[in-house]
């Protein structure tokens, strides 16, 4: 089964709030690359949630455009389905006023009611809803089992369950580590194991596209890590397109090798996760950032950085930088080399150093925070480590008593 | 003094009063029974639809959500024995008759169904919202998340509500003597307060006692048993 790829257009939403409306997705344009996995990172109410929802057709959207994109002949059929879908379980006049769809290699169709109704008439085959989700919490049926719950999607279509999908259950079941646990009911698993079996469950109808929605805000950091690689493993192993909601820039790092920061409704930064993080643009970025940790100044020596020198007798002002290392340049020796060459010693106030690893490479990257004083050969050292791939950023001047 | 009483009470069980006490237990029972089982089965339907068609239902439907939750919340308002004399018109036509234990069973049917719409759609609300999304995020016909999601999993809550709705209508029968309907409640007051006969009244409200305990067991056993 081939994978799904998603590219919004200028999405917009908004709910009424009190006399007037508030914008909760204003202008949203992502891509995301089909078998890719792609992180959605913001503050509670950035409107993450809601764009994966609107991209599962929960939600409806103002205006704007969605596509979900896929090179297989049946899967195009599919996903006009699935829009389709998304129009009567929507607004209707919501649904009639927004051109929701423009398919590849398919002709871009109105979506009017009588049409939608059409198409899952004529397709009402269900081997074509490709898109999962995976919510945060209350994810498993309290009253059913294990292998009950990891049929579900089946049952909820009418089918009658056969050897063939208990076998499958069962495969998916081993496949996330839960052989064992098949009889069982929610209430005697574990968070962590209760995340496995919604991960088997949404794999069951082998979708194209799996919206993974806060999946480990609930969990302890092990079990983050460990339902974080089983979701690495079924992006390798299935193919299937990855879409995480998260507010932890720990899980990002962790699995994701595309990452969209979302502030106030808006996408505010885009981009391969190596590069946002090593070179935010944003300060919500940022402060994303510094939240995980190791990632943040000290805010003790953060509230002294002035923008201006202190001048004085007393006084020893210093400027304090900030250094960025990424592959090459964290591997040499470049803060002994300026302080052998050109006589600049730093004082190290913070730092963090992390790593990336994604299918193709291992990054290593660091930030420092230092300070020195100014003078001196202070312009040749950051000419210096600037031609040797780190990155120098002047964040303004401290004063040491 | 507690032997009088003790004697009394045998004397109300071996005489010939027993006779009456067990045919008005057999009444209250057979009114509630009957109640109950169509109360379930046009009140639950009713209390899905109005969840679905709530504002946060998988068929959001303002108009007929506000229209049908005025009318529950109006007709719950009159007291029940206003409703039983207000209903004597309607019941006459459709029983046939105004009086007697079937006449007696149709305000108490209406209650019923009132009862249960409003408690199931308030079990159902109760529920975790996540539980509907499974549903339409594996795109499923609301009927389906229904039958398969949203009825297993609120059927512990249900039972419970049930439990305490099966107890009012034991409540509410006691005023069927209003129509000639019989039951515990009209021999009580027929009986016991209008003949001066204590003794009776003590008997039945033991009787009473009894059977609201074995349905309030009965309804958290169940209740225990298939929540997991």
């Amino acid at each position: 089964m081939s994978s799904l790829s998603v590219i919004t257009t200028h999405v917009c939403k908004s709910v009424p709030d009190g006399n007037g409306s508030r914008a909760i997705l204003s202008n949203v344009s992502l891509t995301v690359r089909a078998s890719s996995i792609t992180a959605l990172i913001g503050r509670s109410g950035a409107g993450k949630s809601t764009l994966l929802r609107c991209l599962n057709g929960l939600d409806t959207i103002d205006s704007g455009d969605i596509q979900i994109i896929s090179n297989d002949d049946s899967d195009i059929v599919g996903a006009k389905r699935i829009i389709a879908d998304r129009i009567l379980a929507g607004n209707q006049t919501v649904a009639q006023n927004s051109t929701i769809m423009a398919w590849q290699g398919v002709e871009l169709f109105n979506p009017v009611l009588e049409n939608a109704k059409k198409i899952i008439a004529d397709h009402s085959d269900a081997k074509l809803k490709r898109i999962a989700m995976i919510f945060q919490a209350y994810t498993l049926l309290s009253r059913k089992t294990v292998l009950q719950n990891v049929c579900l999607p089946i049952t909820l279509r009418g089918v009658a369950l056969t050897d063939v999908h208990m076998q499958k259950a069962a495969r998916l079941l081993a496949d996330v580590g839960l052989s064992d646990k098949m009889h069982s009911y929610p209430s005697e698993l574990s968070g962590g194991q209760r995340q496995r079996v919604a991960i088997a469950r949404a794999l069951m109808l082998d979708p194209g596209l799996l919206l993974c929605d806060e999946l480990t805000s609930a969990l302890d950091p092990k079990t983050t890590i460990e339902i974080l690689a089983l979701l690495k493993r079924v992006n390798k192993d299935h193919g299937v397109t990855l879409i995480l909601v998260t507010h932890d820039m720990d899980v990002v790092k962790e699995v994701a090798d595309t990452v969209c920061v979302m502030d106030d409704g808006r996408i505010v930064e885009q981009g391969s996760v190596i590069d946002v993080l090593i070179k935010p643009k944003n300060t919500i970025t940022r402060q994303l950032i510094e939240a995980t940790a190791g990632g943040a100044l000290p805010p003790f020596i953060a509230d002294r950085i002035q923008q201006t020198q202190a001048h004085g007798k007393d006084a020893r002002s210093d400027v304090v930088l900030k250094l960025i290392f990424t592959n090459e340049s964290s591997t040499k020796p470049i803060i002994a080399a300026v302080a052998t060459t050109f006589g600049v010693c730093f004082s190290i106030i913070a730092g963090s150093l992390d790593n990336l690893s994604d299918q193709q490479s291992n990054t290593l990257f660091g930030h420092l925070w230092v300070s020195c004083p100014t003078g001196g050969k202070l312009e040749d050292a950051i000419r210096y480590m600037t031609d040797h791939g780190v990155g120098v950023e002047q964040l303004g001047f401290i004063s040491w008593e | 003094m507690m032997n009088d009483f003790f004697l009394c009470v045998s004397d109300v069980c071996l005489g010939a009063k027993a006779t009456l006490l067990w045919q008005g237990l057999i009444e209250t029972l057979g009114m509630v029974a009957v109640s109950t089982v169509l109360g379930i089965a046009i009140g639950l339907p009713i209390g899905m639809a109005l969840f679905a068609c709530s504002p946060k239902g998988i068929r959001p439907n303002r108009t007929l959500f506000e229209s049908v939750s005025f009318f529950i919340n109006s007709a719950r308002s009159i007291p029940y024995i206003i409703l039983t004399v207000l209903l004597i018109p309607l019941t006459r036509a459709c029983i046939g008759t105004s009086i007697g234990t079937m006449a007696a069973i149709f305000p108490l049917t209406l209650a019923a169904i009132l009862l249960i719409a409003r408690a199931s759609e308030e079990a159902f609300l109760n529920l975790p919202r996540t539980f509907t999304e499974i549903g339409t995020s594996m795109r499923a016909k609301p009927l389906r998340i229904f039958l398969v999601i949203l009825l297993p999993e609120a059927l512990p809550g249900l039972i419970i509500q049930l439990t305490t709705i099966v107890i009012n209508l034991i409540g509410f029968s006691a005023m069927a003597g209003t129509v000639g309907g019989g039951g515990l409640g009209d021999l009580a007051i027929r009986y016991g307060y209008q003949r001066y006969d204590t003794p009776l009244v003590i008997a039945i409200v033991i009787v009473l006692i009894i059977l609201v305990q074995v349905v309030q067991s009965i309804g958290n056993g169940v209740a225990r048993r298939i929540r997991k």
